[in-house]
């Protein structure tokens, strides 16, 4: 689903956002990335994305190095990965309805199999009755289910989700994952980026853990990455 | 192509709607642009229609000698009732003349009055037939200049030639303020797509990061563009044609006007379609222009 071969990303020069980085994640697999602020958690989700190009190393995304991928094929692979943005990210001047099928539309889907599909996963995170609010009337815990249900309404092969319950109060940060074990046992990989412990301590899922840009720990089973 | 265009349309009228304040500046550009176009498209026709209204019936008064007699006047007479040419002529005597004037220029009936001779020529006032032309009036004007008791034959050519010359003008001025204004609005619709921008450009971090494509978010900007002109060109040709109305209703209740004979005819639909083609036109150029310049980079997933 996802390997890393050696990755390197920086800003600046000598100063690396990420050394190293090596790993893979296997289809269906449930992961967490943790590490503390600054360790480099989103730089790699944006590196999934192809939200930035790594200054060393392979990135296979669905067995595409997107390290290489043309430009014109970027909005498909996007398209195929679910992303729950820390902040969001919902468009202001679009209601919920509009926010969750905005990429289906451009996918040319009609306005009926929109409606079933957004009814479906709104059901899903509890805000079927919000459709035509607009985000700002929405609470953050809301906004964010939003965030979810866009992430998922195109049945992803492989959900990212950054920092997803950080603006939650425990209940609804619960929820939230209680709603990504679901989307996972469905044969969604999932890989949430948190810093929160207990959470990571309460799911027993797979973890792997950056430090200073480096992988500190994986606790996955230990798979030798071969040279490229 | 159908899905691209549906979504781009259905994503560019909800937008204009939202940001309408913002894209009345651009639509009033656009029709004021085309307004002032379509209003000297419309002078200029008419005009060049009363020259050649004017032309198609050519008219002419011959002037006679104060020594012309009356077998002089009766040959005259005689040859223009024998002509093929003339539809219609009326015969002025020297009182008739004076007369007429004085019924014309009531203020100076006793400066006539006071003359000791009666300084109006006789003459006869000659309609050809419609469609005769100028080298069938020239071999007529010969003819009769070879006749006695004539003074002077009067076809006033130069009314017409300087009419027309006018008409064009008119026309030719529309061409170049309407480039002007056309330009004028390229640049203003490209300036508001850049504040619709400005004001939707997380919109379109967030559109790329969840995979739209170039296409899919530069079409719509272009289809708004593109709307925007289309519309500001059809409300600008709509106050023409409300002009056109106007001046016509003015024309038929003020009958003392010189040209109250005349009937403007509005422009012909070939004309309508061009301003609009070329409002719409504008709109296209200026979204493009504001994409190319401003947009590219922050759509660019490079």
């Amino acid at each position: 689903m996802i390997r890393f071969y050696h990755v390197y990303q920086s800003y600046q020069k000598d100063v690396f956002a990420l050394s190293d980085i090596s790993f893979i994640v296997n289809p269906g697999e449930f992961i967490f990335l943790t590490g503390p602020s600054g360790a480099g958690k989103t730089t790699l989700l944006k590196l999934i994305i192809r939200e930035e190009v790594p200054k060393k190393g392979q990135i296979l995304v669905h067995g595409q190095n997107v390290s290489s991928i043309p430009v014109s094929k970027i909005p498909r692979l996007r398209r195929s990965i679910g992303v729950v943005f820390q902040d969001f990210k919902l468009i202001r001047t679009k209601t919920v309805f509009e926010n969750v099928t905005f990429v289906l539309k451009t996918l040319g889907v009609d306005l009926k199999e929109r409606r079933r599909r957004a009814h479906n996963v709104l059901k899903m995170v509890g805000l079927q009755h919000k459709t035509h609010f607009y985000p700002l009337e929405l609470s953050g815990g809301e906004q964010q289910r939003v965030a979810v249900a866009r992430a998922i309404v195109n049945d992803p092969a492989l959900l990212l989700a950054d920092e997803p319950t950080g603006n939650l109060d425990p209940d609804r940060a619960g929820e939230i994952m209680d709603l990504f074990e679901k989307i996972n046992r469905k044969g969604t990989t999932v890989l949430v980026a948190t810093h929160d412990r207990d959470m990571i301590q309460r799911m027993r899922k797979r973890v792997i853990s950056l430090q200073a840009g480096r992988l500190e720990h994986d606790s996955g089973p230990q798979i030798q990455v071969e040279e490229t | 192509m159908l899905q691209f265009l549906y979504f781009s349309f259905s994503e560019a009228i909800t937008s204009l709607w939202r940001t309408r304040i913002l894209n009345l500046l651009s639509l009033g550009t656009i029709m004021f642009a085309m307004f002032i176009l379509g209003s000297f498209m419309f002078v200029g026709l008419n005009l060049k229609k009363v020259t050649l209204d004017w032309q198609d019936q050519i008219q002419f008064n011959v002037f006679l000698k104060d020594s012309c007699t009356e077998q002089m006047v009766k040959a005259i007479d005689d040859h223009l009732a024998n002509s093929f040419f003339v539809d219609t002529y009326t015969y002025l005597s020297k009182t008739d003349a004076r007369d007429r004037f004085q019924d014309n220029f009531a203020a100076y009936k006793n400066v006539v009055d006071n003359l000791d001779e009666n300084p109006f020529p006789a003459s006869f006032q000659v309609f050809l037939f419609k469609g005769t032309n100028r080298e069938t009036f020239e071999s007529l004007r010969e003819e009769l200049a070879n006749l006695q008791g004539i003074e002077e034959i009067y076809y006033d050519e130069e009314v017409f030639q300087r009419l027309e010359l006018f008409a064009g003008l008119i026309q030719l001025s529309g061409w170049f303020f309407g480039v002007i204004v056309i330009f004028s609005s390229i640049f203003t619709i490209s300036n508001v797509l850049k504040l619709t921008f400005f004001t939707r450009r997380e919109e379109v971090d967030i559109m790329k990061l969840v995979g739209a494509s170039r296409a899919y978010i530069r079409g719509p900007f272009i289809v708004e563009g593109v709307l925007q002109g289309l519309l500001g060109a059809l409300v600008g040709v709509t106050l023409v044609y409300i002009g056109h109305l106007g001046l016509s209703r003015w024309l038929t209740s003020n009958p003392e006007f010189i040209l109250s004979n005349v009937e403007p005819v509005f422009l012909p639909f070939k004309w309508v379609l061009f301003l609009v083609a070329a409002g719409g036109f504008s709109g296209l150029v200026g979204s493009l222009f504001s994409l190319n310049q401003f947009l590219e980079e922050h759509i660019s997933y490079q």
